[in-house]
């Protein structure tokens, strides 16, 4: 398990990551979300001991990661930008990795080597940006450590080829408990594929959220009136976002779901339904709650890219 | 240890290194090979043109430098750029992402990569430093295989002082050029401050308080590969850069030091921010202390002239004079350079002028510092009854050829305990002496810069010691110093004691040829037995040049003479010692004279043979005889063919028949004898012939050319 508390991390005068706490379960695949420069990277390599915290505390098993080892043996950080030197193939890499890595599979490199299709000859100069990430995720892979760290190793990638990373990843996490963190700015990337998100923004965690349990405090719902006006449900409810099609209206309405239903329910509709939100809209309407405001020309909140 | 050091990664730093180490390793051995294969001596010598080097090695054995000079690339170089590949991880943010994430701490990946680089910098100069030995060996040439080890140990410490600092300057900026700039700033610095503070010092002492005697910190030969620098530009005259090279006291100050700024580089690289990675420095006020550090040099010599020439002249005015403005002028352009460079913008740039001021402030007291130093060394009086004994180096002389020469017998003579009260009396009252007339400045009745000088070191009752060189101004204290060195039978007896055979590297004899050096060593043990018999008789003539003018005037020959000089080294310290060959050694100069013919003989009479049968064109055939007799040294008389007043064509061949009949074993019968020098030039028929030889010559010979000549 990793345990995040109150991190904070400063390059000069500029505050990269502001009193973070969160944890990371053992087991599970914990996602990253942010806007460029929120701060993602940063609170990864505080995750990987790359970086000393200026405040608060990264533990690893109960461990401080930073100049450790011991704990540093179980984890392995794939950065955005994957250095190698001049001249190394995918087989150097492998040999590189093997030596510092106790647990490396080779056996399981080569079939992941052949399953992307890779040539493990061809110095990796010579290989696309994707087909670089691929690499370097096989590596990562057959590391074998308890935790593996990603920084935006989704990105760049074809759709085929992520969802094959995302399944092998699944299987890592399945087969060997490994814990996986992994960063995208790509909401929608991580929506299926993480058992936790967090977002953060400006280097502060904005909001963390359980995907099998999401629980928030906004509903959706289509609602169709017989008298097709549907304004006195302003005044019933506490409507957030207001859309309409034909004679369905789709509101975000703030509140328990309970009490909502009842309420609109006082007005006879001909459709009343809740529809569930996508992680984004939970995101971005929670984030208004904190008081961040929405982009009026981009739907998606914090410019957050949407595939 | 296991959390200092990590195999894993001295391997890949190894393997990272080997390419490099192996291309260097090839090309210094194949350098140095073919470099003593051709016998290239002159070769180096014109590249590494120290004068002392040359003078004490002379034209045949190697300098400890000499032997390999591709080991100053090496350390110099090598070191930086190797220092410099293993640790380049830490300039980009994705190398240092991956290097910083694999499971090692900082400790163990910075002395890890730095045992593999000191294992491959050490592999290179021992592989070279071996192939000199054999090549030497095989090549036949001359060398001290003790040079070779010491070598071995300077160039390892240089190179380790250099990865030291280039380490240093790793572990606190983060990009290619702030790497190298501040290596080289943190390399010559110090030094340069410490140079000048020890130039106050001697300069406003006239050299009683020398810098070669002050201590490791001041003395600029302890450091390696700064005091090589400073001695190649003339800023600072030692003894050459190999003896910087080859003393244990700049081995072992270079090497602790070089240990040091590893231990710095390691403490600093442990907290060194990841994010530096591409940064010149972590934050601008660095890179303002950082161009403050560069201008600092210029700055503390503008502060420097200006004390120098107020102590002086006593005269404020005349001391502000426009060279120190204009050096603070350019050192503040180019500090504001540098700020620009690093910072990459102008903006907060008149902060940067707070550390400008800082800086000049800093030099200006490190300076009056040294200025205060200067005073307390220059006005720190012995007293004679707190002395327990002194002893004095007669340093190195100028001999009747007016070349520096450092004797034998004053190596072993310096370190002499010598605790006569008269002599201690004359030397300390010699010093009060001294101290006063610069005081009095231009007021002295002595001329400060004259004098005999006595390099004497005190050796106080309460342990301490305190070296001095001191002028010695009055000629009757001179003789009197001298006469009691001569009257301490230890001390004569060392000044008196002439090289063992063993120790001796090279020869040089005017009239035998250089290719048969070897043959010296016969007239060399001729002197050393006939001066041993002679009971002291004839010690006094191979005592230093000291005594010849001063105690023993006339006892030197008249420079016309041939000497055997002997090179070598004691103690670690090279010596070369000349001693004629003269009438005081007639057995010696006999041996000599036989040698000389038989060596050249063959020689001789092919050129007597050209001359008589006329096969040469005269225009190119210079001849030159000296006739001498048996008792005297100097040369009676002088023919010299092109000088036709001198020798027509009929004499010349008149005197070639003479020539002609003289039997080598007549050096016994015969009275007389002549060096004759003869240079043919190259013609279609004939070719180059050059030579120098004495020979015997009859009684009948002789005096018939005495009486035709026309000198």
């Amino acid at each position: 398990m990793i345990k995040i508390k109150n991190a904070t991390k400063t390059f000069g005068h500029f505050k990269a990551i502001k009193n973070v706490t969160c944890s990371i379960n053992k087991g599970s695949i914990f996602g990253i979300v942010g806007s460029n420069g929120a701060g993602k990277s940063t609170l990864l390599r505080l995750i990987s001991g790359v970086y000393h915290l200026d405040k608060g505390e990264v533990l690893l098993d109960n461990e401080f990661i930073y100049d450790n080892p011991k704990i540093k043996k179980n984890i392995i950080f794939l950065s955005d930008t994957p250095f190698v030197e001049l001249g190394t193939t995918a087989k150097k890499l492998m040999k590189e990795y093997a030596f510092h890595y106790d647990n490396f599979d080779k056996k399981e490199y080569k079939e992941l080597i052949e399953i992307f299709k890779l040539d493990k000859n061809m110095p990796l100069s010579s290989f696309s940006k994707g087909m670089l990430r691929q690499a370097m995720i096989i590596i990562a892979l057959s590391c074998n450590t308890k935790y593996i760290v990603l920084d935006e190793a989704l990105d760049g990638l074809d759709a085929m080829i992520r969802g094959l990373v995302k399944k092998k990843i699944y299987n890592k996490v399945l087969d060997n408990n490994t814990t996986v963190i992994i960063s995208s700015h790509s909401l929608r990337e991580l929506e299926d594929f993480c058992d936790s998100v967090i977002l953060i923004h400006k280097g502060e965690l904005v909001f963390q959220q359980q995907l099998n349990d999401m629980d928030s405090s906004f509903i959706k719902v289509q609602v169709a009136l017989q008298d097709a006006t549907t304004d006195c449900l302003f005044e019933a409810v506490d409507v957030v976002k207001y859309m309409k099609s034909g004679s369905v209206s789709s509101l975000i309405v703030k509140g328990n779901e309970q009490e909502i239903i009842k309420t609109i329910q006082k007005f006879n509709p001909i459709l009343l339904e809740t529809v569930p939100l996508s992680l984004e809209e939970i995101f971005t309407y929670e984030l208004q709650q904190y008081g961040y405001a929405l982009d009026k020309d981009n739907e998606s909140a914090l410019n957050l890219e949407v595939k | 240890m296991k959390n200092i050091f990590s195999k894993n990664v001295f391997k890949q730093a190894i393997k990272k290194l080997t390419l490099v180490s192996i291309l260097t390793g090839l090309l210094s051995t194949m350098i140095t090979t073919m470099l003593i294969s051709n016998h290239h001596i002159s070769g180096h010598n014109m590249l590494l043109r120290f004068d002392f080097d040359y003078m004490l090695y002379g034209s045949r054995g190697y300098t400890a430098v000499g032997v390999a000079p591709i080991l100053l690339v090496v350390m110099f170089l090598c070191s930086a750029l190797f220092t410099y590949i293993s640790f380049n991880y830490q300039n980009k943010r994705s190398s240092a992402d991956k290097f910083h994430s694999l499971p090692y701490t900082r400790t163990q990946q910075y002395v890890s990569r730095i045992f593999a680089i000191l294992t491959m910098l050490y592999g290179v100069i021992i592989l070279t430093m071996v192939t000199a030995w054999v090549t030497l060996n095989t090549s036949d040439s001359i060398y001290i295989f003790r040079y070779l080890i010491l070598g071995t140990l300077g160039f390892m410490a240089g190179t380790t002082l250099i990865v030291g600092i280039m380490a240093t300057a790793m572990s606190f900026t983060g990009n290619l050029l702030s790497n190298f700039t501040t290596a080289t700033v943190l390399l010559f610095l110090p030094r340069c401050i410490l140079f000048l503070i020890g130039m106050l010092i001697t300069q406003t002492s006239y050299q009683i308080v020398n810098l070669n005697e002050l201590n490791v910190f001041l003395n600029p030969s302890t450091n390696i590969p700064v005091g090589m620098i400073l001695d190649v530009s003339k800023l600072w005259q030692y003894n050459g850069v190999s003896e910087i090279l080859i003393s244990p006291k700049s081995i072992i100050y270079t090497f602790v030091l070089g240990m040091a700024y590893l231990v710095i580089a390691m403490l600093i690289s442990n907290k060194r921010k990841s994010e530096l990675a591409g940064k010149s420095f972590i934050n601008k006020n660095l890179s303002y202390a950082f161009a403050g550090l560069c201008v600092m040099p210029i700055l503390s010599f503008s502060a420097y002239h200006f004390i120098n020439r107020y102590w002086f002249t006593n005269n404020l005015s005349y001391s502000i004079s426009k060279f120190p403005i204009t050096l603070i002028a350019f050192s503040l352009i180019i500090f504001f350079v540098i700020c620009i460079i690093y910072n990459g913008r102008i903006k907060g740039i008149a902060k940067g002028f707070l550390v400008f001021v800082l800086t000049g402030v800093l030099s200006l007291i490190f300076m009056v510092g040294g200025s205060a130093v200067a005073d307390i060394q220059l006005h720190k009086t012995v007293k004679y009854d707190n002395v327990e004994y002194v002893t004095i180096n007669l340093s190195w002389e100028k001999d009747f050829t007016n070349t520096p020469t450092y004797r034998y017998g004053i190596l072993l003579a310096k370190d002499v305990k010598l605790d006569d009260k008269d002599l201690i009396k004359l030397l300390t009252k010699s010093l009060d002496t001294a101290i006063t007339s610069i005081d009095k400045g231009s007021d002295s009745e002595f001329p400060l810069h004259f004098g005999t000088n006595f390099w004497c070191e005190f050796h106080m009752n309460n342990g301490r010691k305190v070296v001095r060189n001191i002028p010695v101004h009055i000629q009757t204290d001179v003789i009197e110093i001298l006469n009691l060195l001569l009257a301490d039978k230890e001390y004569n007896k060392a000044l008196s004691t002439m090289p063992e055979v063993y120790i001796i590297t090279d020869y040089s004899l005017d009239s035998i040829p250089k290719e048969y050096t070897q043959h010296a060593n016969a007239i060399y043990e001729s002197l050393v037995n006939e001066i041993t018999e002679s009971n002291g008789e004839i010690e006094r003539r191979i005592l230093p040049y000291y005594f010849h003018y001063d105690v023993f005037p006339n006892s030197h020959s008249n420079g016309q003479v041939d000497s055997v000089v002997v090179r070598g080294s004691f103690d670690n310290t090279a010596y070369i010692s000349r001693y004629e060959i003269d009438n005081s050694v007639p057995k010696t100069k006999k041996v000599y004279m036989i040698k000389s013919f038989e060596l050249n003989r063959q020689k001789f009479n092919e050129a007597i043979d050209i001359i008589l049968t006329n096969t040469v064109d005269y225009t190119n055939l210079n001849m030159s005889v000296f006739l001498l007799n048996k008792d005297d040294d100097s040369y009676r008389l002088h023919y010299n063919y092109y000088d036709k007043e001198s020798m027509s064509p009929n004499q010349l061949i008149k005197l070639c028949k003479d020539l002609k009949t003289i039997d080598i074993d007549e050096f016994d019968t015969y009275y007389n004898y002549a060096r004759i020098f003869i240079n043919i030039g190259a013609t279609d028929k004939s070719e180059y012939i050059a030579l120098d030889t004495y020979i015997p010559i009859s009684e009948e010979v002789f005096n018939y050319w005495l009486k035709n000549t026309s000198n």
